[in-house]
């Protein structure tokens, strides 16, 4: 059995020769000339004919040849232009038998005829190839190629006296012997020199020529030389052969660059068949050891290798012969190979040498697209977030906007979104709730020092158009609660309706400080008592079905007592009042139908997640005292909760819960879990609409990432008007910083315009204009890249119809795509 | 239900990769032929070849768009040890129709760094800059930056980093989040399962402007051959899929911090969502829907299968395709529904359609 072998010499080496019987070699370079025998474990050095002193360049060879069919020649091809005959049986230290000077440069290749044993060749730098009979002292025959060098000679195998030879012209030639004075045939193989060539050694027509142009070509000389095969390699070609007993397959090795050595499938022209990379420098000599599975090389790092074929690398194997691609619209592009057959599963991918084929089926590919026809998840966002409304401020009250969306998602087939903006309607649209979170926690508001007399009015306004006052102020902790005057009015009475439960403070651990400052009397022990004894009372009330009447009762019944102190506080309340008044009835069923909800809410759309724990914002600023019908609402929403055994974190919960209305805490769990989720859209959507509502309960850092995420997705989708709105909204200067600064400069004084996009500073003019017409263009504004001048489409279009240069008269050959 | 159509894509030999720009609407081609395709959707909807060039002087493993704010760029790599940078250059206007259907494609630099083998070459995403990594089969990870987004022809060398085994592939994270530091997964096809893992998480440190080892995913000895970071479209956490000899999902949960107290020094989390060998043979290629819900993968066996999650995260195969005309023996154990025919050059067999979209609760 074969097996990988090496040698180390003494330095770089040149070539390599084998005898016929393929178990010897001789290793020739600069400084190294050395018969070695190939043992079935390992070379053995048999003779180092470059001994002594007299070494001199006729020991450094460029090529040798091993006359097969006597043992006990060898031919050298010098440095220094000479031909060197060698008879390394000769038992005396220096075996050179004759230097044949005939060349005038460097001979780059000697080669004995294949079955005469006194013919040999050889080709050289001067441009000339010298047919030698070793029984005489000079050249016998000169064959003169109109090329400046000749750098391969190859005798045919198949026919006695013909030979090829390969020039630097990137000519090929093919030589009688018995003519000297013309080739028979000549034709160019190359751009670029041939440095090798090879007949094929089963079809006699066969040849193949190896150049620097990176390619090995194998032609057929039949009549006329035709292209057969056309192999790419990567790196000038320096030296081929064809594998013994296969008809397609050849060796070659690099000049430069590429130390490889590469068995090439002449018909698979682009991946070798095997590779073996075992050399650190330039591959220079290369020899199949009479068997396709063995291989010997030589290298400029000093090794001579014996080769195992079972030991390559096959490229082919680790090139993927198929692929898959999602666009960004859905659409799966898959490109495979046109393949599979019953028989053989892997044509292309041969596993093991031995099964490899001589006939592999060529290689097509298909790329096939496929197109869901169902709408993709992607056909469903870009539905979505063309039709969503995000913004409060078009005058359309929050409720609308939840119905919309909720129809929106629902049309898309995501009804679990819709589910949630349903219940985002719920917990946020309905007007009159949105006083209740408020006046709650604005009687929280009294502990925190913020000035905002001012905003009074507010709530008030919020009643018409909540909303796009909420997206107004950019105080995000307290923009929900701004009433600090009405807050410490309502306090006493929230806290005298409260008292009916004996309880007026919340109970989280992380709320404790705010209520020793705020409450004052009521120890924390005392609070978590009450509070045990509370969340009993509603256990059971919950189970006993009774608590909807009271929760309702109590809450009605500080909703009436706000929207009373708001009437005594500011006349512009009272629209809002009345309608809190009318809403009453209404607003009861809300509420329960808002905690039925709660309850048939699949599981998975309250399910918390461990991120709120820590990204919510401490919670300090809420409340410290809750009036009691919404403490009592956040209790059994929290109570639900638990018995859907999903609340994993009380801590944060609870905090969150008995701030105010538990809607928003239940609001930006939503947010978490759609972003955990993936769905990024419905948790930007929420955070858009929802505005300051929720906006300080969540982290700043998570919301910009969705907020990027987001706009990505869309902008994948070119929907840029949705992206721009978003950056719009998005309340994150980060965000806007990256999307929406587009500096502009006058296109007549070319400042960078301050303040606004249409009026410059400077030269105090109206910019961009229409050339034309010179009104301010409104809507299409075309204007050529180069002066910067334009105007109206129509009114340009018009113009360059007839004109080349710009309407202004500056002088520039305006150019539009 | 999925509707298939052929591009006669007309390369001479496999096709290796195939890759959409940032919109979806241009396709590009690489070949072991050497060469690279540009396909465009025209008028018709149809997909037309508008460019097609010799890239390489060996098989072009990958291509990879460039985010177009860049440009329209095209990075590719191939056997032959370089990668290459190439740019559209638009048309002359007002010159013949041949010129309006083609477009040009000029090589605006050669990486030529890497000694072996270049086996794969992305672009980070646009928020980094306009950054690419490459890595080839001597193990090294190579991450270029053109300091001029004008200037394509100039790249320098930000990093080198060199593993030990040979790598196949390699992943950029495309969160945008700044809690998430840039991380680039790279995966080895190195073939001894005894050398360990073969997936490694590389973290840039924004203090020591340093790419380092964040994370070896152990599980996985066996060659990796592809690697997707999913979008990550918000999530806290990150999802890569991996084609070895199957499918895997894995999930990287980055250490709980707050924005206002990093710990750099805290580790990942990994965990293995899923794992599938339906292939029953060497995953060859992976790609995430925009997203990152679906993952698409593609075998030996021929196939493409899509997975998804549901709502509990437990994926599960919702279809599989087969690319070729060849037909589906018995054995394979898929039935045979509906031929979908698209012309007559290829069949189709649907072997399997997503399920009522309404059961799928999250896309």
């Amino acid at each position: 059995m074969m097996q990988h072998m090496t040698l180390m010499q003494e330095g770089p080496i040149n070539t390599l020769a084998l005898n016929r019987d393929c178990n010897k070699v001789v290793v020739t370079g600069r400084n190294v000339f050395k018969v070695c025998e190939i043992k079935d474990t390992g070379f053995v050095e048999r003779d180092n004919i470059r001994t002594g002193k007299n070494s001199n360049l006729n020991f450094s060879c460029n090529d040798a040849s091993w006359n097969p069919v006597d043992e006990q020649w060898l031919a050298t091809a010098a440095t220094n232009g000479a031909v060197v005959l060698w008879n390394i049986q000769k038992s005396i230290k220096l075996k050179q038998e004759t230097v044949y000077n005939d060349h005038k440069r460097t001979v780059n290749k000697v080669t004995f005829h294949g079955s005469e044993q006194n013919m040999l060749l050889s080709g050289s730098q001067d441009g000339t190839m010298k047919y030698f009979d070793i029984r005489m002292k000079a050249a016998v025959m000169t064959f003169v190629s109109n090329a400046e060098s000749v750098r391969d000679v190859q005798f045919n195998p198949h026919q006695c006296f013909s030979f090829a030879a390969v020039s630097e012209n990137g000519t090929v030639q093919l030589w009688d012997l018995r003519r000297q004075d013309r080739c028979e045939k000549q034709f160019t193989a190359h751009s670029g020199p041939v440095f090798a060539c090879d007949w094929h050694p089963e079809n006699k027509t066969w040849l193949a020529t190896a150049g620097r142009d990176r390619a090995v070509k194998v032609w057929d000389l039949g009549y006329r030389p035709v292209l057969e095969h056309t192999v790419t390699t990567m790196a000038s070609v320096g030296r081929i052969k064809w594998r013994p007993q296969r008809m397609y397959h050849i060796a070659s090795c690099a000049l430069v660059i590429d130390s490889v050595i590469h068995v090439w499938d002449v018909r698979r022209p682009y991946i070798p068949h095997a590779s073996f990379n075992d050399h650190k420098d330039i591959t220079t000599g290369i020899a199949w050891r009479g068997s396709p599975d063995v291989l010997l090389s030589t290298s400029k790092d000093s090794y001579l290798i014996q080769h195992v074929i079972a030991d390559a690398e096959r490229p082919m194997e680790k090139a993927n012969p198929i692929c898959v691609t999602y666009n960004s619209k859905g659409s799966l592009t898959l490109a495979s190979v046109d393949r599979i057959s019953k028989k053989n599963k892997h044509p292309t991918l041969p596993r093991k040498p031995k099964s490899e084929s001589e006939d592999y089926p060529a290689v097509r590919c298909s790329i096939y697209v496929f197109e869901n026809v169902k709408p993709t998840p992607a056909q469903v966002f870009r539905d979505c977030a063309q039709n969503y409304w995000l913004q409060t401020t078009t005058g359309k009250s929050l409720s609308e906007i939840c119905d919309h969306n909720a129809v929106v998602a629902a049309n898309a087939g995501r009804l679990q979104v819709a589910t949630i903006w349903r219940v985002v309607k719920l917990l946020f649209g309905f007007s009159g709730l949105e006083f209740a979170p408020t006046s709650a926690v604005a009687s929280v508001g009294s502990s925190r020092p913020v000035p905002v007399n001012k905003e009074e009015s507010e709530p008030g306004d919020s009643g018409k158009d909540a909303s796009s006052r909420a997206s107004t102020r950019h105080q995000s902790g307290n923009v929900a609660f701004p009433t600090q005057q009405t807050g410490q009015q309502s306090e006493p009475l929230v806290n005298g309706s409260g008292s009916n439960n004996s309880n007026s403070a919340p109970t989280s651990n992380s709320n404790e400080r705010g209520v020793s400052d705020t409450s004052g009397g009521v120890s924390e022990e005392a609070e978590s008592e009450v509070e045990d004894i509370d969340s009993q009372i509603m256990l059971s009330h919950i189970a006993s079905g009774s608590h909807f009447n009271t929760s309702d009762f109590f809450f009605g019944d500080a909703e009436a007592d706000v929207l009373n102190d708001f009437g005594g506080t500011s006349d512009s309340v009272q629209g809002s009042k009345i309608s809190g008044e009318t809403d009453q009835q209404q607003l009861q069923q809300q509420q329960q139908q808002s905690s039925q909800m709660d309850w048939i809410l699949p599981c998975e759309a309250f399910q918390l997640r461990h991120e709120i724990k820590d990204r919510s914002p401490p919670p300090e600023h809420f409340t410290s005292h809750c009036f009691a019908g919404t403490r009592i609402e956040a209790q059994m929403i929290e109570v639900e909760d638990t018995t859907s055994a999903l609340l994993c974190l009380p801590g944060s919960s609870s905090s969150l819960g008995t701030t105010c209305w538990s809607g928003v805490s239940n609001a930006v769990e939503m947010v978490y879990h759609m972003a955990e989720e993936g769905d990024v859209q419905t948790a930007v959507t929420l955070i858009l609409v929802l505005g300051d509502r929720i906006r300080h309960l969540l982290n700043e850092a998570a919301v910009e990432h969705w907020i990027l995420a987001y706009i990505d997705c869309l902008s994948r989708c070119r929907l840029w008007n949705t992206a721009a709105l978003v950056v719009k909204l998005s309340q994150c200067e980060s965000v806007q910083l990256r999307f929406d600064v587009y500096p502009t400069h006058c296109n007549l004084c070319s400042r960078a315009l301050q303040r606004r996009g249409w009026l410059c500073d400077s030269c105090k003019t109206i910019t961009n204009t229409c050339s034309l017409c010179h009104l301010v263009v409104r809507g299409l504004y075309v204007w050529c890249r180069g002066c910067s001048h334009g105007g109206h489409l129509l009114h340009i279009r018009e113009w360059f119809a007839r004109n080349t240069d710009c309407p202004t008269g500056c002088g520039h050959v305006c150019e539009f795509d | 239900m999925f509707q298939a159509r052929t591009i006669n894509a007309e390369h001479k030999d496999l096709i290796h990769d195939v890759a959409y720009d940032f919109y979806g609407r241009r396709l590009a081609t690489c070949s072991s032929d050497q060469s690279v395709k540009v396909f465009d959707l025209d008028e018709n909807d149809e997909w037309r070849c508008t460019a097609d060039w010799k890239t390489h002087a060996g098989s072009v493993w990958k291509v990879n768009w460039a985010h177009p704010e860049f440009g329209q760029i095209l990075a590719t790599c191939s056997f032959d040890r370089t990668a290459a940078i190439w740019e559209e250059i638009v048309g002359e206007s007002g010159n013949s129709t041949q010129s309006k259907n083609q477009s040009h494609w000029v090589k605006r630099t050669s990486l030529v760094d890497s000694r072996t083998n270049v086996t794969d070459i992305k672009f980070a995403p646009k928020h980094m800059g306009l950054l690419l990594a490459m890595c080839s089969a001597d193990g090294g990870v190579r991450i270029y930056e053109a300091p001029d987004i004008m200037n394509l022809s100039q790249w320098s060398l930000q990093q080198e980093i060199t593993l030990k085994m040979p790598v196949s592939c390699l992943s950029w994270n495309p969160s945008f989040s700044r809690l998430h530091p840039p991380m680039l997964a790279v995966g080895s096809d190195d073939t001894n399962v005894a050398s360990g893992g073969k997936v490694f998480l590389f973290e840039y440190s924004e203090s020591s402007h340093r790419w380092s080892k964040a994370e070896t995913i152990n599980t996985i000895v066996d060659p990796v051959h592809d690697i997707a970071f999913a979008p990550n479209l918000g999530r806290s956490y990150h999802v890569l899929g991996i084609a070895s000899k199957d499918v895997r999902i894995i999930i990287l949960r980055p250490p709980q911090k707050d924005a206002f107290a990093a710990c750099p020094t805290s580790q990942l989390e990994v965990l293995q969502a899923a794992q599938f060998d339906d292939h029953h043979s060497t995953v060859w290629r992976i790609s995430w829907n925009i997203t990152g819900t679906i993952l698409a993968s593609s075998g030996d066996d021929g196939c493409l299968r899509m997975w998804k999650a549901n709502y509990l995260q437990s994926w599960k195969c919702i279809a599989v395709l087969k690319g070729d005309g060849s037909g589906v023996t018995p054995e394979d154990g898929i039935d045979r529904e509906k031929t979908i025919g698209s012309g007559s050059t290829a069949r189709y067999f649907k072997l399997g359609a997503i399920s009522n979209p309404n059961q799928v609760p999250w896309h």
